[in-house]
C-alpha cells in the first residue's frame, strides 16, 4: 500500500482523502471540477483507517467527495515525485498554481477524527504516510483531548434565528490556551484551509476559526458521548425550560425543544445564561492585572524562629505583557490621578482595576474580605489553613479566572513533601571478582524523609500532632497533608518487614523510573558500598577510568574507542547490558572486538564462546574487522545452506572464540544456540529486535549469555517501542511491563511530547546507552583527516548463483581468446560481476523487484536509513546509471522522499537546480546519486556530510575526486566515506590489490581498468573466482 | 395536542378594549415570569414600590415592564425620566425624583466609604456592599426610598392613583438595571461612577505622598498576523509550520475539579443542585475518559 493520508475539517466532518501512485483513468464527460488523477480509492482509505486504529469501527464513516484546491501544473496537480516517479519533478515554481481537483473520501464525525488522529503514527507504517494536514489536526486533536482532560469547557447554549441548541462550550484558558491555540492556528498548513464542497466553492476558512471549530466540535460531541448520567446516575431535570435545556445537552442533536408558550422564557434563560457565562470575560485586554503573592510567615533571621504564625497574601499588578513586572498595591494607591507610570508602561485606572479585582476575587477566596475593611489594602493575613487553602484549591481557581497567582518557590517541589528514602546495603562483599546480574538481591532500609533529610519516627510524630497542612521544620516549609500523614503510618508499620529486592528493581528506583513508594514520594536513594561505586561509576558515562588496550589488538584505538570499550567492560564486570550508540563510522564494532579480546586476555579459565548476531549483509564484515583487528580470535560463522547442524554446531562453537550468525537463524537455529552458554551476545544492528512479540525477538531472549551487547546507529532513545525491546534483552525488568512502559513513557513522550517523562526516562536509561556523534568536539579532535571506511556486504543467494556462472563462463571464453578479443571479454566479465555485485536485476535487466536480492543493496538501504534518522545529508556515487535509476527508484519508495538523482544524460539547468536543492539543508532532498562520470567533477555538495561508493571504479584518484565534492576546503573530518564491497568477490580481491601495492597501484592503476586485462588467465581466475567465508 | 386558537399573546391577560398598544421596540424586562430580580438591593427598591401601590397597579406595572410598554428610560443624577406606551396613541411621559444628597452629604458618604476598601471593590465587582446601608442611614438620606416622601413620582396619564402603573413598570425595569450595575442606584442619587471613583481615589490618596513616574514612551502594539491567500502559500502548501513543533501538551487531570463551575457559581435560575452535581460528575466522568483515549487502547465511542 503506497498511499498518502490526507485530511482536513470541513462542513463539521473530517474529510479524509489520499494520493496514491495508480493513475486512475478520466472518463466521461468533463466537469466542472476535475478528478485528481492520483486520488486514492475510498476502499483502500478504509483500509489505511484500520490499519492506524484498529479499535474503531470504520465502516460507518460515509463515502464523499470534495473539491481540494491545491498547487498544480497546467494539467495535473502537483504530487510527490518519490510517489509518482517522474511527475511534477520538472515544473518550475513559476508554472504552478491554484487549481480545485475532486477527490473522493470518507467524512468523519468529531469521534471518529479523535480515533483516527490520536492513533496516528509517528513515522510510515507499510506504506502509509502520514500528510502534514493530518499532523496538524493530529496536534489539534491532542489538545483537544487535553482541554476535556482540564476540564476547559461549560454547558452552554447557542442562538441561531431563534432556534436554540444546548451544548457543551469550550472555555480555553486564556493564559494556558490562548497562546497555544494562536501558535497552532499559525502552523495550519495551507492545504488544511483547501477543502470546499464541489458545489459551490467557499473561501479558504480562516486558520483560527477553522481550528476552533473543529476544537468545538470534537469538545462537544466527546462530552454527550462520555459524559452523559447512565445506569445509576439517573438525571432529575429541573421543571421548565431549564429542564429542557439540561436534556439536550446530553442528546444526540443538542436541539432545546419547548412549547411555544415558552419561547420568552426560552429567551430569558439563554440572557441569564449569558451573562453567567459572561464572566468568563473580561479583564483580557487589559494591560495588568491583580497579581496575588502568597509569603509565608516571617522568621528571626538569628533564631530561625517563626516571628508571627500568620502567613501574608500581598496584592499587587502585574503586567500582562511581562510577568516579572509587579507593581505593589501601595504603590499603585500612591499614584497620582489614578494613572500609574512604569517603565514604559501607562496603567490607567489602576486603582479602580486593583479595587475591581479583590471584590470579585473575595468571592472566590472569602479572607481577602476582611483586608478590604481598610481604605488601602495591601494585603491579607491568613492563618496556615487558609494560606494551604489558598495552595491547593483558591490558588488555582484565581488564576483560571485570570489573575496572577504566586506561591513560595517550595510549593511542588519534592523537599516539601513528606516521602521515604532508601538506604541501600550490599548483600556481599567483593563482589567485583564475579559478574553479577541484574536479578542480585540487595537490601534496603527504609527511612521517612522531608527532602533529603531522614526524619525519625519521634520527629514526625511530633509533626503529625501538630496537625497542621503547612509546617515548618528546620527552617523549610513542608506540606503535610493528612492523607499522607496516614499513609506514613502505615509505612512505619510496614517498615518492620525486611526488604530486599533485585539489583534491576533498586537500579529502577534509584535512576529515578519509580516516583511512589506506599503513596509516599520516593525522595531519594542513597547507596554504600560496592552498589554505591557502581552508581558513581553508571553516571560518569564513558569518563570512567580507562583500560589499556587489549594486548592482541592490531591495529589502534582512538581515544574515545578506548573510553566506548573500558565503557563495555565496565557494565560487563557489573552483569549489566550496555547499548552501544554511537553514529554511524564511530566503530562500534571495533569497540567490540576490543573488549571480546579483553575478556579472553584477562580470563583466567578461559571463557566459552561470544555470539554475534547480526543483518545477512554483515557477517561478512564482522568477520573481516576480527580478522583484521583481532588475529587471534577463532571466527567462525554460522550462516548459509551448508552451516552445521544441531550437536556438530554445539561443539563446533566450543572449539571458537567468536560465532557469527544472523537474526533470520537465531529465530531457525534457536534450538542450538540455545544450548551454548555464551560468554556475550552481541546484537548488530540492534533495531532487528524492535518488535518484541517477534519471533525473532523473542528466540534472542531465549539465548543464555553472562553478557549482553545491542549495538546501533540510530538514536535509540527517540523509538521508544524498539527501546523498551532492546532493554528488555539487556537489562529485563529495568524498564518494566511493556504495557506500564507504553503509559508512563512511550505515549507521553511520542504523543504529547512530555518533556518531564522524557526527562526521566533518559535518567532511567542514560547510564546503559553511551552514544556519541560525530559531530561532537570532543570526538571529532579523535577522528583521522578523512574517514574511509570499507563496508563489507554478502551476497544473496541469488546474487552468489548468477556470480558463479558468469565467472564460469567467462573465464571459458577467456582462455580461448586473444589480443583485443581477450581484453573485450575481461573488460565485459569484469563489468558483469560488478552488475551481478550491484543487483541481479541489473544485470539481468528485466526490471523486476529489487526487494531483499542484493545484499548491498539491504546494507545501503540500512546504512541510509540509520543516516536520515541523525539527520545526515548523504551522496551515492554509482558507475551505471541504470544502477542509478534503479537505486533512485528504490529508495524513494522505500523512505517516502525524493531523491536525486544527476547523470550524463541530465541537462546542465537541472544539474544547478538539483545541486542547489541538495545544498539547501533545511528542505532539500538528503539523498543525491550522481553518476561517478557525470557527477564526480566540477559539482560543489558541501552540504554532504557522507559519501557512498556503490560500486568500485578501480582507480583510486576517479574516486577520490568524487569524495572531494563533498569536502569544504580545509573542513574535512565531518564526512564520512563508505565503500560497499561484496565479500569474497573480485571487488574485495581488488580492493585488496590495490591497498597491499599501493605504490605499485598508483602507477599501474592510474589509467583506469585497463591494468586488469593484463593479467594471466591464473591471475584473473584467482580474483574472480567466489570465495566462501 | 390541545387546540389553540390564540397564538403569541396568549399568555397576556386580556385588557378589553382599553389595552395598551402594542410596543415595537419597546425595553422588555428579561424576566418573564417570577422574582423580578435577584440581588438583594435591587430586592429593596422593588420592595419600596410595592409599599407604596396596591397589588392590582402593581402587577399590572409588571406586566407593562415585561411586554416592553417602556420605550426609553433616562437615568440622570436625581431623577429618571421615562416614555411608556398605554393605551392612547401619545406615550406617558413618567418622571421619577429620587431626593439626591446634597453636596455636604455626599462627602460624608464618601469619606466613609473611603474608609474601607470594600465598598469601592464591590461596587466595581459590581456588587452593592452589604453594610452600605448604613453609610447612608448616619447621613439621614437612606439609600433606597422607604417612604412616599423619599419618592416623587409623576405620570401624564389619567389614572388618578399615584403611583400608577406606568410608574410602575419604570420602577421594574431601574430595578433590572441596579441588578447588573449597582453604581446607577448611587447615579440616581446624585453621583456618576466615574464622580464616585475620582473621589474616593482623592481621599484615599490624603496623607499619602503622591508620585509620578515620568512618562516614557509607549509601545508598539503587536500587530494581528495576516491571513495570507492560498495562492501566496504555494511553497509551503504542505508545510506545517515551526510554532507546531514546540507545542506542548499536557493531557491529565486538572489541578481543581470542575473548577469553571467554582468560578463562575451554579445559579438556581439555570438549574437545581441536582443538575448541577449531574454537571461535576459529568467533568470527572469526561475527564476519565478522556485519558483512557489518551494513554490506552480505547475507542471514543
Amino acid at each position: 500500500m503506497n498511499l498518502i493520508l490526507h485530511g482536513s475539517w470541513s462542513a463539521d466532518r473530517l474529510f479524509v482523502w489520499g494520493e496514491c501512485a495508480d493513475r486512475i483513468a478520466r472518463r466521461g464527460r468533463k466537469s466542472k471540477v476535475p478528478p485528481h488523477p492520483y486520488a486514492a480509492p475510498v476502499e483502500s482509505l478504509r483500509d489505511a483507517l484500520k490499519a492506524v486504529s484498529p479499535l474503531a469501527d470504520w465502516s460507518a464513516p460515509v463515502a464523499a467527495e470534495r473539491a481540494v484546491l491545491l498547487p498544480s501544473a497546467p494539467d495535473e496537480p502537483q504530487v510527490p515525485s518519490w510517489l509518482v516517479p517522474g511527475r511534477g519533478e520538472h515544473v518550475s515554481e513559476a508554472e504552478l498554481h491554484l487549481a480545485p481537483w475532486k477527490v473522493p473520501g470518507l467524512e468523519l464525525d468529531a469521534l471518529a477524527a479523535l480515533d483516527l488522529l490520536v492513533a496516528l503514527p509517528a513515522g510510515a507504517v507499510d506504506g502509509l504516510r502520514i500528510g502534514a494536514d493530518l499532523r496538524f489536526w493530529s496536534l489539534a486533536a491532542k489538545l483537544g483531548l487535553e482541554l476535556l482532560a482540564k476540564q476547559r469547557y461549560v454547558p452552554g447554549m447557542e442562538e441561531e434565528r431563534g432556534q436554540y441548541r444546548a451544548v457543551w462550550l469550550l472555555a480555553p484558558d486564556d493564559a494556558l490556551d490562548g497562546e497555544r491555540l494562536r501558535a497552532l492556528a499559525e502552523a495550519m498548513p495551507p492545504v488544511c484551509r483547501a477543502l470546499s464542497s464541489l458545489e459551490a466553492s467557499e473561501p479558504p476558512a480562516r486558520p483560527h476559526a477553522l481550528l476552533e471549530g473543529f476544537l468545538g466540535r470534537v469538545v462537544d460531541s466527546a462530552v454527550r458521548e462520555w459524559g452523559r448520567p447512565r445506569g445509576s446516575r439517573r438525571l432529575k431535570l429541573p421543571p421548565g425550560v431549564a429542564g429542557a435545556w439540561w436534556s439536550a445537552l446530553w442528546s444526540e442533536d443538542g436541539r432545546i425543544v419547548v412549547p411555544v408558550s415558552q419561547r420568552r422564557e426560552l429567551a430569558r434563560v439563554y440572557q441569564s445564561w449569558r451573562q453567567w457565562v459572561d464572566q468568563l470575560r473580561g479583564g483580557e485586554q487589559a494591560a495588568f492585572r491583580l497579581c496575588f503573592r502568597l509569603e509565608p510567615p516571617e522568621t528571626d533571621a538569628d533564631s530561625g524562629q517563626v516571628i508571627s504564625p500568620d502567613w501574608t497574601l500581598r496584592y499587587m499588578l502585574q503586567a500582562n505583557d511581562d510577568p516579572s513586572l509587579l507593581v505593589p498595591a501601595g504603590q499603585v494607591w500612591r499614584a497620582r490621578g489614578g494613572t500609574l507610570r512604569i517603565l514604559n508602561r501607562k496603567f490607567e485606572g489602576a486603582q479602580e482595576r486593583l479595587l475591581a479585582g479583590l471584590g470579585l476575587a473575595a468571592r472566590l477566596f472569602p479572607p481577602v474580605m476582611r483586608s478590604l475593611r481598610e481604605a488601602r489594602p495591601e494585603a491579607c493575613t491568613l492563618t496556615v489553613d487558609e494560606a494551604y487553602a489558598f495552595l491547593r484549591e483558591a490558588g488555582p481557581l484565581l488564576k483560571g479566572s485570570g489573575f496572577g497567582v504566586l506561591v513560595p518557590p517550595w510549593w511542588g517541589k519534592r523537599g516539601a513533601r513528606l516521602g521515604v528514602r532508601a538506604k541501600l546495603k550490599a548483600t556481599s562483599e567483593g563482589v567485583g571478582a564475579g559478574i553479577l546480574g541484574m536479578d542480585t538481591l540487595v537490601q534496603f532500609d527504609w527511612e521517612l524523609a522531608l527532602g533529603d533529610k531522614p526524619l525519625t519516627r519521634e520527629e514526625f510524630e511530633r509533626l503529625a500532632a501538630l496537625k497542621m497542612p503547612l509546617v515548618q521544620v528546620r527552617g523549610q516549609w513542608v506540606l503535610l497533608q493528612p492523607e499522607q500523614v496516614e499513609a506514613a503510618i502505615s509505612f512505619w508499620e510496614k517498615k518492620r518487614e525486611k526488604q530486599e529486592m533485585a539489583l534491576g528493581e533498586a537500579l529502577g528506583l534509584i535512576l529515578g523510573a519509580e516516583a511512589e513508594v506506599n503513596g509516599l514520594p520516593l525522595q531519594g536513594v542513597e547507596a554504600t558500598g560496592w552498589v554505591g561505586d557502581l552508581l558513581t561509576q553508571l553516571k560518569a558515562g564513558d569518563r570512567m577510568e580507562e583500560l589499556p588496550p587489549p594486548e592482541g589488538f592490531a591495529g589502534e584505538l582512538r581515544p574515545y574507542q578506548v573510553r566506548g570499550y573500558s565503557w563495555l567492560a565496565f557494565l560487563r564486570k557489573w552483569g549489566l547490558g550496555a547499548c552501544l550508540a554511537d553514529d554511524m563510522g564511530l566503530g562500534k564494532t571495533i569497540q567490540a572486538i576490543a573488549l571480546l579480546l579483553r575478556e579472553r586476555e584477562s580470563a583466567e579459565n578461559g571463557v566459552g564462546p561470544a555470539l554475534v548476531l547480526c543483518p545477512t549483509s554483515v557477517v561478512g564484515n564482522w568477520k573481516r574487522e576480527i580478522r583484521r583487528f583481532a588475529p587471534g580470535l577463532r571466527v567462525m560463522t554460522h550462516h548459509g545452506g551448508g552451516r552445521a547442524k544441531e550437536a556438530d554446531f554445539v561443539a563446533a562453537a566450543r572449539q571458537h572464540d567468536v560465532v557469527i550468525s544472523t537474526y533470520g537463524l537465531a529465530r531457525r537455529d534457536v534450538e542450538a544456540l540455545a544450548q551454548v552458554q555464551w560468554s556475550d551476545i552481541i546484537l548488530d544492528e540492534a533495531q532487528n529486535i524492535k518488535n518484541p512479540h517477534a519471533k525473532q525477538t523473542q528466540a534472542v531472549r531465549r539465548l543464555h549469555a553472562a553478557n549482553r551487547i545491542a549495538m546501533t546507529g540510530t538514536p535509540v532513545e527517540n523509538r521508544l517501542s524498539e527501546l523498551w525491546s532492546i532493554m528488555q534483552f539487556l537489562n529485563p525488568g529495568l524498564l518494566g511491563s511493556e504495557e506500564g512502559f507504553r503509559r508512563t513513557y512511550a505515549l507521553p513522550i511520542e504523543r504529547y511530547q512530555d518533556k518531564e517523562a522524557a526527562e526521566r526516562l533518559k535518567r532511567l536509561v542514560g547510564p546503559f546507552i553511551l552514544r556519541r556523534v560525530k559531530t561532537d568536539p570532543t570526538i571529532i579532535q579523535d577522528l583521522p583527516e578523512k574517514m574511509e571506511m570499507k563496508v563489507y556486504c554478502n551476497l544473496s543467494a541469488e546474487q552468489a548463483t548468477l556470480y558463479e556462472a558468469v565467472v564460469r563462463e567467462s573465464l571459458e571464453r577467456i582462455e580461448s581468446a586473444e589480443g583485443m578479443e581477450r581484453r573485450g571479454v575481461v573488460l565485459s566479465a569484469l563489468t558483469r560481476l560488478k552488475q551481478v555485485c550491484n543487483h541481479p536485476a541489473q544485470f539481468l535487466g528485466d526490471g523486476s523487484a529489487l526487494e531483499g536480492r542484493s545484499g548491498k543493496l539491504d546494507r545501503l538501504a540500512e546504512m541510509l536509513e540509520e543516516a536520515l534518522s541523525v539527520g545526515d545529508r548523504v551522496l551515492v556515487f554509482t558507475q551505471f546509471a541504470e544502477m542509478g535509476h534503479m537505486l533512485k527508484a528504490h529508495l524513494q519508495g522505500l523512505f517516502g522522499l525524493e531523491v536525486l538523482f544527476l547523470h550524463g544524460g541530465t541537462p546542465q539547468k537541472q544539474r544547478d537546480r538539483m545541486v542547489a536543492r541538495f545544498q539547501d539543508a533545511r528542505n532539500g532532498p538528503p539523498i543525491f546519486i550522481l553518476s561517478l562520470k557525470a557527477g564526480g567533477t566540477g559539482l560543489n555538495l558541501t552540504a554532504a556530510n557522507r559519501v557512498f561508493h556503490f560500486d568500485r571504479w578501480w582507480n583510486p584518484a576517479v574516486e577520490n575526486q568524487a569524495t572531494d565534492r563533498a569536502f569544504r576546503i580545509g573542513q574535512t573530518r565531518d564526512v564520512q566515506v563508505h565503500k560497499l564491497i561484496c565479500a569474497g568477490t573480485l571487488e574485495e580481491r581488488i580492493d585488496d590489490m590495490i591497498e597491499s601495492k599501493k605504490a605499485l597501484a598508483e602507477s599501474i592503476v592510474g589509467g583506469g581498468e585497463g591494468w586488469l586485462t593484463e593479467l594471466s588467465t591464473d591471475e584473473l581466475r584467482d580474483i574472480l573466482t567466489l570465495r566462501g567465508e | 395536542m390541545a387546540r389553540r386558537r390564540k397564538t403569541h399573546d396568549d399568555y397576556w391577560p386580556r385588557w378589553g378594549s382599553t389595552g395598551p398598544r402594542l410596543v415595537k421596540n419597546g425595553i422588555k424586562a428579561k424576566s418573564a415570569r417570577g422574582e423580578f430580580v435577584k440581588n438583594w438591593w435591587a430586592t429593596r427598591w422593588i420592595r419600596a414600590l410595592s409599599s407604596l401601590m396596591d397589588e392590582g397597579r402593581l402587577s399590572r406595572g409588571r406586566a407593562y415592564a415585561r411586554r416592553g410598554q417602556v420605550m426609553e428610560i433616562d437615568i440622570k443624577p436625581g431623577q429618571v425620566l421615562a416614555r411608556v406606551q398605554g393605551s392612547r396613541p401619545q406615550p406617558y411621559k413618567v418622571s421619577i425624583r429620587l431626593k439626591p444628597l446634597d453636596e455636604a452629604a455626599w462627602n460624608k458618604v464618601l469619606d466613609a466609604l473611603s474608609e474601607q476598601a470594600v465598598f469601592a471593590a464591590q461596587l466595581l465587582a459590581g456588587e452593592m456592599p452589604a453594610d452600605i446601608e448604613q453609610v447612608f442611614d448616619a447621613e439621614g438620606v437612606p439609600l433606597f426610598p422607604s417612604s412616599s416622601g423619599d419618592l416623587e413620582t409623576e405620570c401624564s396619564c389619567p389614572d388618578w392613583a399615584n403611583p400608577c402603573k406606568h410608574i410602575a413598570a419604570v420602577y421594574y425595569l431601574l430595578g433590572e438595571r441596579f441588578d447588573e450595575d449597582p453604581f446607577l442606584l448611587l447615579e440616581l442619587r446624585g453621583r456618576s461612577k466615574e464622580q464616585i471613583a475620582a473621589a474616593l481615589r482623592e481621599r484615599r490618596a490624603n496623607g499619602l505622598e503622591l508620585r509620578e513616574e515620568p512618562p516614557q514612551y509607549g509601545r508598539a502594539g503587536t500587530e494581528a498576523a495576516d491571513v495570507p491567500a492560498l495562492e501566496e502559500c504555494l511553497e509551503r502548501y504542505w508545510e506545517l509550520g515551526e510554532a507546531a513543533e514546540g507545542l506542548a501538551l499536557d493531557v491529565s487531570r486538572p489541578e481543581v475539579d470542575a473548577a469553571l463551575l467554582k468560578r463562575l457559581g451554579m445559579p438556581e435560575s439555570l438549574g437545581t443542585k441536582d443538575v448541577w452535581s449531574h454537571v461535576a460528575d459529568t467533568y470527572e466522568a469526561v475527564t476519565t475518559r478522556a485519558l483512557e483515549v489518551a494513554f490506552g487502547s480505547v475507542s471514543c465511542r
